[in-house]
């Protein structure tokens, strides 16, 4: 009786220390995922970084409290805001927003860059669908690290959901989760959770400014049918449509389409911005193989490759709103691709807008982020100047 | 269809010999030429001669007035333009963009009505084909009232004399579903003359058709190159 007390008290002994360690192992996990800073060198042209909570003081103190990144020509022209990550699960888009703020020189006019727009967001992940915690790229002076992350934001900064989502203003009932997604909350709300709070304070941010146009980069799976596309408000339908057959006739190999914005679908950026503040707003998308729920192995190989034999498999069986083929969708296009959009609007709307012309150099073209990847383009943190290092 | 191609290369090339015997004294139109030189193609139907073409299925449902020979055809469509959408689509705006490129006088009015169809000048008459859910769920309206406007608009507007160009210059993303179809189904049968890109007749649904039924056709390399195919007057 005695060996065999013994060996059940030996056994749950080693049980405990199997869970203490793998629960260990997993909070340290998690807090690594939850902590880790962005270093960003950013251009020796930058003018000045805010916070966000410089426009107002509702974010103050919490994650989604993000830099804001100011290119001030000082020359009179247009004001133009650009953001990434309000979905950090389409990396495209921090990484295209911080290329810019690496990068960006203003001649004339004014450029006002966030990268991470929902911060929370970048330290979640989707309970189930095995995302990696981050994603890197090999630059010339090493590797590069992004924080990966969900849609909404994490349930550690905001909680609890609401068993109804109403929208402010609208009134429109909404999935209880998207309280967490910032592109389903704009314009925001002062008072609200962090989420509306965050949009309230960019809103703000857009109506000090002077902000003229707007433009939400995003990611979209192939299944989805608003894909390689500008979707935009009756604000800045002209320039839109220049910009899509623009690029679609001289620049990219599948065409990047036009979306009018539904009137009656609220709380997305490309409605909300435009009908509350003097802003076009735009947002635009470009395919990413990983959000298909048909994928193969979830890693880091795929969210950056864009290579999966499962979703071609899917579109040669016209399942898909967008071409795939065995060269994938590398996040070289995909960056590329939102770049030389955030740039066509510039051009565009200095045409179709005099008023409002903003001159910029230093960005590179589709062609050349094509040729030489994108890891040139980003900077040493470790040999930069300590004045032009930030953390997202 | 490297076979198609290579027929409607043919005629192009044709066509284009023609022209040049036709157009000795040069482009008298005041369009002007894109940023980018287009590889667009215009062509009339590739069996004109052909005893068994038929005339567009629905065309007694247009009043009885004439569509436009392929002989009348002098290979651009003249404005000044009224353009619409058949499903809420964005290509009407991109053709009105491109109307305004050549100093055309354009109006894209994405509610034309043919209550209200006032053809004023307007010497054709554009209506882009493929849908769009968000366009259409903003405007409140579905591919079924659309293609009913749509087809009472042309009505209207073939009465007033408007020449009729059925239209799908947003390529394959506006070919994906039932509803992109019906509108395309619905539009086509009414047209003079057919406007596609390449995308959009990648499968050659436009030119069979146009070629099937004797309509004169013009297949551009993408939105913008159609400014070569459309005049100020």
């Amino acid at each position: 009786m005695n060996k065999l007390k013994l060996n059940v008290d030996t056994v749950k002994a080693i049980g405990i220390i199997i869970i203490t360690f793998c629960m260990a192992v997993a909070g340290y996990l998690f807090w690594e995922h939850r902590n880790y800073k962005e270093p960003v060198v950013v251009s020796e042209y930058i003018t000045e970084v805010k916070k966000l909570s410089d426009y107002s003081d509702v974010v103050k103190g919490t994650v989604n409290d993000c830099n804001v990144y100011i290119f001030d020509s000082g020359v009179e022209g247009g004001c133009y805001l650009i953001w990434g990550s309000t979905h950090p699960e389409e990396p495209a888009g921090v990484m295209a927003a911080e290329l810019m703020v690496e990068n960006l020189k203003v001649t004339q006019g004014k450029v006002i860059i966030i990268d991470r727009e929902n911060n929370s967001a970048s330290t979640n992940s989707r309970v189930g669908e095995a995302y990696p915690r981050f994603f890197t790229y090999q630059t010339d002076w090493g590797t590069k690290v992004w924080r990966f992350g969900d849609r909404h934001a994490n349930q550690l900064d905001s909680w609890p959901d609401p068993e109804v989502y109403i929208h402010y203003p609208s009134g429109q009932t909404l999935a209880n989760v998207d309280i967490r997604n910032t592109n389903r909350n704009w314009p925001g709300k002062a008072n609200g959770l962090l989420t509306e709070r965050t949009n309230y304070a960019v809103m703000q941010l857009i109506e000090q400014e002077g902000v003229d146009m707007t433009l939400d980069l995003h990611e979209a799976e192939l299944e989805y049918t608003v894909e390689n596309t500008i979707v935009v408000h009756e604000k800045g339908q002209s320039v839109a449509a220049m910009v899509s057959m623009m690029l679609t006739s001289e620049t990219f190999d599948v065409p990047v389409g036009m979306e009018f914005s539904p009137t009656a679908l609220h709380g997305l950026s490309h409605r909300e911005v435009g009908d509350h503040s003097d802003a076009a707003s735009y947002l635009v998308e470009v395919a990413e193989p990983m959000l298909d729920r048909i994928r193969g192995i979830t890693d880091e190989q795929l969210l950056m490759s864009g290579k999966d034999r499962f979703v071609m498999m899917a579109g040669e069986r016209g399942l898909l709103y967008a071409p795939i083929d065995e060269n994938g969708w590398p996040i070289e296009k995909r960056v590329a691709r939102h770049i030389a959009v955030a740039t066509k609007i510039i051009e565009v709307n200095n045409t179709v807008n005099p008023d409002q012309t903003i001159t910029i150099e230093g960005i590179p073209t589709y062609e050349e982020m094509m040729e030489n990847g994108l890891g040139s383009y980003y900077h040493n943190p470790e040999t930069a100047p300590a004045d032009r290092v930030y953390y997202d | 269809m490297k076979n198609q191609k290579k027929l409607i290369a043919s005629l192009l090339a044709l066509a284009m010999m023609l022209g040049l015997a036709a157009c000795s004294g040069g482009s008298t139109d005041g369009s002007t030429t894109p940023s980018t030189a287009p590889s667009t193609e215009s062509t009339a139907p590739a069996d004109d001669g052909a005893d068994e073409s038929t005339a567009p299925a629905d065309d007694d449902s247009t009043g009885g007035s004439t569509a436009a020979t392929p002989a009348e055809f002098d290979g651009k469509v003249h404005g000044p333009f009224i353009m619409t959408t058949c499903g809420q689509s964005t290509g009407s705006v991109m053709l009105h963009m491109v109307a305004g490129q050549i100093g055309a006088t354009s109006t894209d009015d994405h509610e034309l009505s043919a209550d209200t169809f006032d053809p004023g000048d307007a010497k054709t008459l554009i209506v882009t084909t493929g849908t769009s859910g968000k366009g259409m769920g903003a405007a409140g309206t579905d591919v079924d009232d659309e293609i009913a406007r749509c087809t009472a608009v042309i009505e209207a507007a073939r009465e007033a004399g408007l020449t009729i160009v059925c239209a799908h210059v947003e390529g394959m993303s506006r070919r994906t579903d039932a509803n992109d179809q019906a509108s395309i189904d619905a539009i086509l049968p009414l047209a003079d003359v057919i406007m596609v890109v390449e995308e959009s007749d990648s499968d050659g649904l436009f030119s069979d058709y146009a070629a099937e039924n004797d309509i004169p056709i013009i297949i551009a390399k993408d939105a913008l190159g159609m400014s070569e195919y459309m005049a100020a007057e």
